[in-house]
């Protein structure tokens, strides 16, 4: 589905990322973990083709991928329904804001929202988006342990069968296989 | 009620000083008291032609005040979304916004009718106030943002919709708010140099050629309560469409 080679990433003459190779084929699922400032979401940025490498190859098998940064990018002037809403159709967003709990915050704007509500705002709309490929960045940022698990279900389900790639201070919730970025 | 009171105190102090003032000077010609403005002011209000020239100053600055809107918008989106015509058009903004509008004026009175002149004038000082404010606005919409509608692949329109008008709005609220009072001044003004019929510049202009100092007095008090009575009224109506 994507395939890393040799992929060089510097920012500013400080390389992030050197010599990285790894694929991950339809189905299959990846954690990166890593220190901060490892390039984790700098990996995540270049398979979603936010940035292109320096040198190497990255190869994609897919258009439709869906990421979920590590900021939450929610339209600070519509409701969590209207923001789902955006990439879906509304029943299905309604479908994916209840799953996670968010039934009854529907029309609540952003910043009306705790940060680990909005943080489920922003997984509902990567839930929700049709994809084949599935990029998610902190997923679990500001969630407590119950969230945690209802979110942890509903990633599971829409990324049954599909290709996935986390960047998780967490790995042990997610029990994937892990690549460590150091 | 408290903020009345004091807006009356406030009011009641600036009128003893005009009083004060007038009474030293001594000469109406100079400085008319503020009874006798008022008692001016009050006599106008009862004469169809005062209401006439209201009517009409306030058609021609309020259709000038808003082309120079509609086109502010047009050209502040089209310099923001098509750099190579906002580097053409470039040159024209900068112009609008440092000939002076005595300049302007002139300049149009030779080409235009003496009617169409106050309209032109304020649509001109709207459109350099609203072009270069929609223009930063649509520029002020978050990268995060537009990487995130690029990523779930939103559409042109809803792009338009959801991220660059709602990002634009407070720019483009703050520019029709300030260049209210900035048309109505520069309206005015091309109504004294061109002096069309039935308006409150060609008043003003006769007030001061016949040296009725009470009328001219009287005629600016009527021209600020209008143009604080309309900026409170765009206040209003932009608050309620939450802009």
């Amino acid at each position: 589905m994507i395939l890393f080679e040799n992929v060089y990433k510097r920012f500013g003459g400080r390389a992030v990322l050197e010599n990285l190779s790894f694929s991950l084929g339809a189905g299959e699922q990846l954690c990166l973990v890593g220190p901060s400032g490892r390039g984790k979401s700098t990996v995540l940025n270049l398979a979603a083709g936010l940035l292109e490498p320096d040198s190497g190859k990255i190869a994609r098998q897919t258009s439709r991928i869906c990421y979920l940064f590590q900021e939450d990018r929610l339209l600070p002037w519509l409701g969590a329904l209207q923001n789902v809403a955006l990439v879906c159709p509304e029943q299905e967003a309604r479908r994916w804001l209840c799953k996670l709990g968010l039934g009854d915050f529907l029309d609540v704007r952003p910043a009306q929202l705790s940060g680990g509500m909005a943080r489920r705002v922003a997984i509902a709309r990567a839930l929700a988006f049709p994809a084949d490929l599935y990029l998610f960045d902190e997923p679990f940022r500001g969630l407590d342990d119950q969230t945690l698990q209802i979110t942890l279900a509903a990633i599971r389900e829409a990324t049954a069968g599909k290709a996935a790639l986390f960047a998780s201070h967490r790995p042990q919730e997610l029990g994937i296989p892990v690549l460590s970025l150091t | 009620m408290k903020k009345a009171l004091r807006t009356l105190l406030i009011a009641a102090v600036w009128l003893a000083i005009w009083q004060v003032s007038a009474m030293l000077v001594g000469q109406e010609l100079l400085i008319p008291a503020p009874a006798a403005v008022l008692a001016r002011l009050w006599a106008l209000c009862g004469q169809g032609v005062f209401w006439k020239s209201v009517a009409l100053s306030m058609g021609r600055i309020l259709l000038g005040y808003l082309l120079g809107l509609a086109l502010g918008l047009l050209l502040g989106g089209l310099s923001a979304f098509c750099p190579a015509a906002g580097a053409f058009l470039s040159p024209l903004l900068a112009i609008i916004r440092s000939t002076p509008v005595a300049s302007f004026i002139i300049l149009v009175l030779v080409w235009l009718a003496t009617d169409s002149v106050p309209v032109f004038t304020a649509m001109l000082m709207v459109l350099g106030v609203v072009w270069g404010n929609v223009s930063q606005g649509f520029a002020s919409t978050d990268p995060g943002l537009l990487e995130m509608a690029k990523v779930y692949r939103l559409s042109r329109w809803q792009k338009l919709r959801h991220l660059y008008l709602p990002s634009m709005r407070p720019f483009f609220s703050a520019a029709a708010l300030s260049s209210i009072g900035l048309a109505w001044k520069a309206g005015i003004a091309a109504e004294v140099i061109c002096r069309p019929q039935f308006s409150m510049g060609r008043e003003l202009y006769e007030s001061k050629i016949y040296l009725e100092m009470p009328d001219l007095f009287a005629w600016t008090i009527a021209i600020i309560l209008l143009s604080m009575a309309l900026e409170q009224l765009f206040r209003r109506l932009l608050a309620r469409r939450g802009a």
